[in-house]
Order: structure tokens, then C-alpha cells, then sequence
């Protein structure tokens, strides 16, 4: 049975810029801005969009690096479902154990004075994993899973590539056994014959223990090929979503066109028809009224100017479209 | 009728000096890129892509040296020059760089320098190479920018790089290299630090100025995609050497080097599903200053046998035009 893990309803974080007393100073920047999901266990949701659309801040608002100013995350734990941004103190705690992230830079995201043991235990004794010992097992434990010897974990980050940093990061991620993993464009920082060995193990991994992701990245094709559905996001708001075949056959929303028309394909021959966007992104600090996408769309009308077009589900897939386009449209 | 050659790179060597440590970064690379045409250049970081980029223009670092080989550029009118053998300071590079070949280079952001307005910039390398009147360098500029897509030209040519988004620092990259209007121009990652929808946006950008002035353009890249949409001909280059070159054609319908079939099957593509498996490759890119006595792939390798550790492969051409170098395709090499 297909049961759902954690549901984000209607997020919303807002960066407030600058201390300055006009209004125009004070406008916040609209990083995530009524963003709703689901996410079923055992599965993997993909979060695409370029950057600035509020990928990264959507991540971690889910694990909560940050908190979001409204809206409402429904983690379904061990069959009861709660609003973890509504716990108290030693739940909250617990949450903190079951979802974990995985950063970008594998460079950044190590400590260069502990070693990789260091790294670990930090986490594991604070959650009272057991003894020195009982740690040091888990640890070594962990590192096998992601192919490493367990000796590892005596040295310290410099003396690993990158790609067997990304591992560690996973690694450090499984030792604390989670259900949730967001993984925050976990291969982008790596060369192309490193990413396959991560997404194969990321992949191995989701199928032994069950685990869920959250994918971001701007990379389409690695999202196709990461995830079970895809959502969308541009400028704060998800524009799209349904699953990651559907979307990548029947695609809807014109900036979901124009983004997967722009990937280019490494196969001769693969002459196709490129849609090329005007324009850069809107700044975040003043999104155009109406839908977000207008001013660069090829089928922008008098009503995509004013009203701002909601999530609406087309046909019984489960795809789902923020577009005037599709209005009245099979709903 | 033969197509004119533009550039011809032979086995050219070129080392960095790091404290007593001398890394190989070009490794004897040799390609030809004609007139007209554009060349792509992929590998992995540290292969030695944009190394080679830098000798041909002698924009090495202090530390670094070219140490053999041979870089010839041919004018459209005029003797051949002879590129590694100018003084890298001298007048006659003066000249060729910027004046016939031209470089974008990866961070449209720390490329341009933020306290000159863009327009200085722009106005500076035209006015470095042509006798040319403030004035009229800056309505040339104008012009130019225009031209390549950037709104009310004329005012922001007094703004500062800060006031641009990444695509249009970009775009004024590919102004101030074009402005001279070169015969080559080398792009080194043009679009890896942009989105892709501005990454499309500007390839379009490259291929409508080579159709427009018949600019030759060396591309530098790691992306297979990006190479299958817009070059002619393909080196895939692998610890400082070129292991497979061809037209793109070849390359990519008939890939022979083990690494180039690796590298394009370790790339998710789009549409191709979510069960079907990629193919890693095993380990990690060697140090640059490892020395290898056989071929330095074979330790990555899956066709690899004991022949390959101890001897360096030799090109072989198996169809014309097609270069590898590997025991694979060499007779009696690669005996399991």
C-alpha cells in the first residue's frame, strides 16, 4: 500500500532584505511562495527550476535549516501524522534524526579538522546511538553501504576525491537510519563519470532501505532519471508537476516546454525544435503580476497578465498545471 | 574543393610547475580546425581542455610552459604564423590575441572587470587593434551589442558589469571577443555557469555569429549534449591527450575509444527512463602529475589487458578522419 510520507501544504518563506525604512527597501524576496506537494514513501519527488526559483530554500525548509513563515508539513510518523513545524522541543528533535539533507559541495560540507569518524559522531551521540563502540560500528557500517572500506573513517577530508566525498555525505545521512533524505543537487558538483557512480549507489541505496528522496537540481535529465515524479518551480512557485514519464511525453506549462527543449541531448542527429526563452528570470524581490511566467511566454493573453493561474489537475494522472491555457479544460 | 585549414595543433606539450612537482597538462595534442567550422573539445576537469586553449594564445600562468609541439595559425591573406614560437609578450601575439583569435572564457563574472563600464571594455580591445576614434568605437559597440541581443544598447554602455544578469555578461563576453571581428574564437565552458534556458540562448547566440561573419569556434566543453548540438568535429581528451578525434558524426554514431563510450553512457539522457541503468565509470580522474607507463585510462578501464599498463597506445586511424588511440585497434594489442 502506497502511504504518504509528508505532505507540504501551502509553504511560504520570505528572505526580508535590507533594515531600511522605505517600503521599497524593506519588499521581501519571494523565495517560496505557496508551494504544496506529496510525497509517498519509498519514493522520490524531483524539484527542478534555474537558479533563484527557490529549489534550495524549499530543501530546507523541509529539514528545517530554515523556517518557513506559513504553511503547513505533515510528516507521517511511525502512522500519526503531525505538523512538524508545530512540535515541541523533543519531537522536534526527533524529527531532526529522521530527515536528513545532502549538500551540494562535498568540499564544503566536511569539517577539515575531524576526521571522518569526527564527522560522524557528533550527530550519533547527541541521538544517543549507544556507546563509543556501538558508534564506531554504525559508522563503519554506513561507509560500507556507500562502498568504502570502513578503515576510512580514521582519515580526514582532504585526502578523499570528490566523488568519494559525496559519498561520505551519504554516508553520514544513512548513519542516523532516516526516512527522508533531500538531497540538495548532489551530483552538480561532480565530473560526469563520478555522477553515474552516485546516482546508481543513490538508487542501490533507495531500493535496500526503502528510503525517500527529495531531488533537486537544475540538471532535467538527471531529475528524469532520479526521480519517480517531478515537480516544476519557477520563481517560488511549482508550475508544474506530475510523474516523471508523464511529464517528460505530455508536457504542459510552456516554461516546461521551453526548459526541456533547451537540454541539450548528446545523441547525433537530435536535431529538434529548441524553444528559446526571451529574457532572464524575474527578480524574486518584484514578481510580474498575473502568472510568473508571462513575460517570457509565447502564449501570454490579456488573462495570464492579471490573474494568477492556480495548481489545477489535468485528466486523471495525477499531472498537475498552473496555466490559463489549459482552463476549463477537463478538470 | 578543399576546405581552408585555420589552426593546426601538433603533439603539442605543455607542463605546470608546482614546487618541485611538474604536472603534464597537455600531453602531445595534435587536431586541425578548418575555416568555418567549429571544433568541440570535451573531457573531465583536469583533462587539460582549457590548458590547451591556454597554449595556443600563450596565456599560461608564469609556472606553466609549453615544452614541445607545434601551434600554427593560418591567416586569411599572408603567411602561415607559427603561434608557440612567439615571444608570449611579444608584438606579434599582441596582435593575434583578441585581433584574430578571440577567448570567452568560463565565469562571465569575474571575466569583466567591475570598475570600467562595460562599454570601456568593449571600446578598449577595438581601440587596442584599430585606429578608431573614441566616438566611433562606442557607436561600433553599440552596434554590436544590438546585434547581439541586448536591449537599448547604446545607454548601457555606460553601465557597470554588476547591472547585467549572467546571460547578458555573457553576451558581453562574446562582444568584446567579437568586436575585432577574429577568425577563430575559442570559448572555454561559455555556458557552465548559466541556466540552461540562458545556456540555449546563448549557443543559438554562437551559431548565428558563425553563420554571419564564418568565425571558426573551438569549443570547450564537458558536456556531450551541448557538443552533439552545435560542432563539426570532436577531440575527447583524457589525462592531457586527445584519445578519440573525428567528425561528430564519427564520435558519436561509432565512439571507439572504451573512455568515450563510457563517458556517453554514464550521462542520464532525457526519455530514457527510469530503469534503465547508467554506466559508471570505476574510480576517480588520476593526479595530473602521475606518470603513466602504459595507457592512462587502462586502470579504469573494462577492456583493458596487461598490455595496456606497460605500453602507451598508438593513434591508429580506423576510418579516415577517425583517430584513436588505443591498444584495442592497434594489431596484436589488446590480447586479453
Amino acid at each position: 500500500m502506497i502511504d504518504e510520507l509528508l505532505i507540504a501544504q501551502s509553504l511560504i518563506k520570505y528572505y526580508r532584505t535590507g533594515t531600511g525604512w522605505s517600503e521599497k527597501k524593506a519588499r521581501p524576496v519571494k523565495a517560496v511562495d505557496g508551494v504544496s506537494f506529496t510525497l509517498y514513501r519509498g519514493e522520490t519527488l524531483g524539484i527542478v527550476g534555474e537558479s533563484g526559483c527557490g529549489k534550495t530554500t524549499l530543501g530546507k525548509c523541509i529539514v528545517r535549516l530554515l523556517d518557513p513563515d506559513e504553511g503547513k508539513l505533515w510528516f507521517n510518523r511511525d502512522g500519526e501524522t503531525c505538523n512538524i513545524l508545530m512540535l515541541n522541543k523533543k519531537d522536534g528533535f526527533d524529527m531532526r534524526r529522521r530527515i536528513q539533507m545532502v549538500f551540494q559541495d562535498p568540499y564544503g560540507s566536511l569539517n577539515p579538522r575531524l576526521n571522518i569518524l569526527g564527522a560522524f559522531d557528533e550527530q550519533l551521540r547527541i541521538h544517543g546511538f549507544g556507546d563509543r563502540a556501538k558508534r564506531r560500528e554504525i559508522v563503519a557500517q554506513a561507509l560500507e553501504r556507500v562502498n568504502l572500506q570502513p578503515d576510512y573513517m580514521y582519515r580526514y577530508p582532504h585526502e578523499f576525491s570528490g566523488g568519494q566525498r559525496q559519498r561520505i555525505c551519504i554516508a553520514r545521512a544513512l548513519a542516523m537510519s532516516p526516512e527522508l533524505i533531500v538531497c540538495d543537487e548532489p551530483v552538480s558538483a561532480l565530473d560526469v563519470s563520478v555522477q553515474a557512480q552516485i546516482l546508481n549507489l543513490m538508487k542501490d541505496l533507495q531500493k535496500e532501505l526503502g528510503l525517500s528522496y527529495i531531488f533537486i537540481a537544475h540538471d532535467l535529465s538527471v531529475v528524469q532519471y532520479m526521480s519517480d515524479r517531478i515537480a516544476v518551480m519557477y520563481l517560488g512557485k511549482i508550475v508544474e508537476t506530475a510523474s516523471a514519464d508523464e511529464l517528460y511525453e505530455r508536457k504542459l506549462h510552456p516554461y516546461t516546454q521551453a526548459l526541456l527543449s533547451a537540454v541539450p541531448v548528446p545523441v547525433y542527429g537530435a536535431k529538434k525544435e529548441r524553444i528559446i526563452l526571451k529574457g532572464d528570470v524575474p527578480s524574486p524581490l518584484a514578481p510580474p503580476n498575473g502568472c510568473r511566467f508571462h513575460p517570457r511566454c509565447a502564449h501570454c493573453r490579456e488573462i495570464c497578465r492579471q490573474v494568477e493561474p492556480e495548481l489545477r489537475e489535468i485528466g486523471t494522472t495525477g499531472h498537475r498545471v498552473a496555466c490559463h491555457l489549459y482552463d476549463g479544460k477537463n478538470e | 574543393m578543399e576546405q581552408q585549414m585555420i589552426l593546426r595543433v601538433k603533439d603539442l606539450q605543455t607542463a605546470y610547475y608546482v614546487g618541485k612537482r611538474r604536472v603534464n597538462a597537455v600531453n602531445g595534442v595534435s587536431f586541425e580546425l578548418k575555416r568555418g567550422e567549429t571544433l568541440g573539445i570535451v573531457g573531465e576537469s583536469g583533462c587539460g581542455k582549457s590548458a590547451t586553449a591556454h597554449s595556443i594564445l600563450q596565456l599560461l600562468p608564469k609556472n606553466g610552459r609549453i615544452e614541445g609541439g607545434k601551434v600554427e595559425y593560418f591567416p586569411k591573406e599572408g603567411e602561415p604564423v607559427c603561434l608557440s614560437e612567439c615571444k608570449r609578450t611579444g608584438r606579434k601575439m599582441r596582435e593575434m590575441r583578441g585581433g584574430e583569435i578571440s577567448m570567452i572564457f568560463q565565469d562571465p563574472l569575474s571575466s569583466l572587470n567591475p570598475v570600467y563600464t562595460i562599454g570601456d571594455q568593449i571600446i578598449e580591445m577595438l581601440r587596442a587593434h584599430e585606429k578608431i576614434s573614441k566616438k566611433q568605437a562606442a557607436v561600433r559597440a553599440a552596434q554590436l551589442l544590438d546585434k547581439l541581443g541586448i536591449p537599448d544598447a547604446e545607454k548601457r554602455l555606460r553601465d557597470y558589469p554588476h547591472q547585467f544578469s549572467g546571460g547578458m555578461k555573457q553576451r558581453v563576453m562574446i562582444a568584446i571577443a567579437m568586436i575585432c571581428n577574429p577568425s577563430l574564437l575559442i570559448a572555454d565552458e561559455p555556458t557552465t555557469a548559466l541556466d540552461v534556458t540562458i545556456q540555449a540562448q546563448i549557443l543559438e547566440l554562437m551559431q548565428q555569429i558563425q553563420q554571419e561573419y564564418g568565425t571558426s569556434i573551438m569549443l570547450i566543453t564537458h558536456n556531450m549534449g551541448i557538443v552533439a548540438e552545435i560542432c563539426d568535429s570532436v577531440a575527447v581528451m583524457y589525462m592531457g591527450r586527445v584519445v578519440e578525434y573525428g567528425s561528430l558524426k564519427q564520435v558519436f554514431t561509432n565512439p571507439k575509444h572504451p573512455y568515450t563510450v563510457a563517458l556517453m553512457q554514464s550521462v542520464p539522457v532525457l526519455g530514457m527512463g527510469k530503469d534503465k541503468r547508467l554506466v559508471s565509470i570505476e574510480g576517480a580522474t588520476p593526479d595530473g602529475s602521475t606518470v603513466f607507463k602504459g595507457c592512462p585510462f587502462a586502470d579504469r578501464c573494462t577492456k583493458a589487458g596487461p598490455h595496456c599498463f606497460d605500453h602507451p597506445p598508438v593513434e591508429t586511424e580506423p576510418e579516415p578522419g577517425h583517430r584513436v588511440s588505443c591498444h584495442l585497434y592497434t594489431e596484436g594489442g589488446a590480447a586479453e
